[in-house]
């Protein structure tokens, strides 16, 4: 075959002649066998070459994937779905992390101390209409705020209910927790089943008594039957919420 | 990191016969498959060098397979990848004379099905015949005719890639290239018959 059949054939596959010059040549192929047979030499010729150039194309793409999966950032297909997820996730986790350190640094700030403070109410006598004079001793000294003298007058006589529940009082004050459970706790057992309000009161001493001291079994049960009493004077004081407070502090 | 959007397998394969989503199609396929594939030669005798070897291997005949519409979509995408890479490294296995063929062990996945792509590995000696054949020819006609062929880029491309005067020196080296390889392939009776029975057969 002399060169210039070859050029037309090579033009040909190339689909570089024009509509009339590939209709004359296509007459031509469909009736010499072997112009047929040098076409299709010349047709896996190109085949050869377009496997050899996916070959190196590949190859080229991987030594790429290759080259980020080593310095960690291989490519990863990612759905729009999973992109979603990622955030949400990410989201939430971000969300439960602030709540974490929330609750981890309330948990940290958490002191009998700051519970005390936060809910006890000093106990103050009503005033009577004569004044001072239908006191007695002891009722003066803790109208006065003088605790000490309190403790005092109550270790040299005998003493009322009303005056160990004001001792007792005096105790919480002076930070003498556990003399302040006893007087409340003598209080409460001389009341038993009557209800007053000095024995009300006792009971949320007590409790907030129990707590100072480190009891906090006795400070929860007692609270909780504060709570549960719907006739309990101090009833609003003890909530779920504090409750729950004071069992953390046990995990400290 | 490079993201890729997630194709279906149409869309994987309309990619592929496109031409211009080629590149994004492959970089695909390594993202959803390199692991898993090369786990299956890794966990059967192979080395890494094997399991990206083999990887190579079967994504270079999918992509013939697709471009050639051969790929009749009668499986996921993934289980026929799955099987061509275990028939592929089983033959290789084979070929080295190892004892592990008899008891080679892959990981089965859900979906994945067995299949019979033997057919598709026997092409696999004459693909490899061709590209030794054309990896003999000079760096320039190499590229001329890859840029030609493969790449589809037209002489005016070319010539600015590759320096050349004008466009009718790089029409001229290119008949001369082709030339030369159809002579080199029509050399080899067998190569030539492989190749015609890898194409039309």
């Amino acid at each position: 075959m002399d060169n210039s059949t070859q050029y037309e054939l090579m033009r040909y596959i190339d689909d570089e002649m024009l509509p009339g010059e590939k209709a004359e040549f296509e007459k031509r192929l469909a009736v010499d066998a072997v112009l047929q047979n040098d076409l299709r030499s010349l047709q896996l010729t190109r085949e050869a070459v377009k496997q050899y150039g996916l070959k190196e194309k590949v190859g080229g793409i991987h030594r790429q994937m290759m080259k980020e999966l080593a310095t960690g950032t291989p490519v990863k297909p990612i759905s729009q779905a999973r992109r979603i997820v990622r955030y949400v996730v990410a989201i939430a986790a971000s969300v439960l992390l602030i709540f974490m350190l929330i609750e981890g640094y309330k948990f940290y700030a958490l002191s009998p101390e700051k519970l005390y403070a936060q809910n006890y109410t000093a106990y103050e006598l009503t005033t009577t209409r004569d004044g001072m004079d239908s006191l007695t001793a002891i009722e003066k000294a803790y109208r006065q705020k003088n605790y000490s003298e309190v403790i005092k007058l109550n270790a040299g006589s005998v003493v009322s209910i009303k005056e160990i529940f004001l001792t007792g009082m005096a105790y919480l004050e002076t930070k003498d927790y556990s003399r302040a459970i006893s007087s409340f706790q003598i209080v409460i057992t001389d009341i038993k089943d009557h209800k007053t309000v000095i024995k009300d009161a006792a009971e949320y001493y007590l409790a907030l008594a129990y707590l100072q001291n480190s009891d906090y079994d006795q400070a929860i049960e007692l609270m909780n039957a504060i709570r549960n009493n719907s006739s309990h004077l101090y009833k609003a004081k003890f909530n779920g919420k504090y409750i729950n407070r004071v069992k953390r502090l046990k995990w400290r | 990191m490079e993201v890729i959007r997630k194709l279906s397998d149409a869309e994987l394969v309309a990619a592929i016969r496109r031409g211009s989503g080629l590149d994004a199609a492959i970089k695909f396929i390594y993202g959803e498959h390199f692991e898993g594939l090369t786990r299956i030669v890794k966990n059967n005798s192979g080395n890494q060098q094997d399991a990206e070897d083999i990887f190579q291997e079967v994504l270079v005949n999918f992509i013939g397979l697709v471009q050639h519409d051969k790929f009749r979509g009668e499986s996921s995408v993934k289980t026929f990848l799955f099987s061509m890479t275990k028939h592929t490294w089983l033959n290789e296995l084979k070929k080295r004379g190892r004892t592990e063929v008899r008891e080679l062990k892959y990981e089965k996945e859900r979906d994945q099905q067995e299949m019979d792509v033997s057919h598709i590995i026997a092409e696999n000696e004459a693909k490899k015949q061709v590209m030794n054949v054309v990896a003999h020819l000079d760096d320039t006609c190499k590229k001329i005719l890859v840029m030609f062929y493969f790449e589809n880029l037209s002489m005016k491309e070319i010539l600015t890639s590759l320096k050349y005067e004008n466009e009718q020196v790089v029409r001229n080296k290119k008949y001369k290239c082709l030339k030369q390889l159809e002579q080199m392939i029509a050399s080899n009776p067998s190569l030539y018959q492989n190749l015609k029975n890898m194409l039309h057969g």
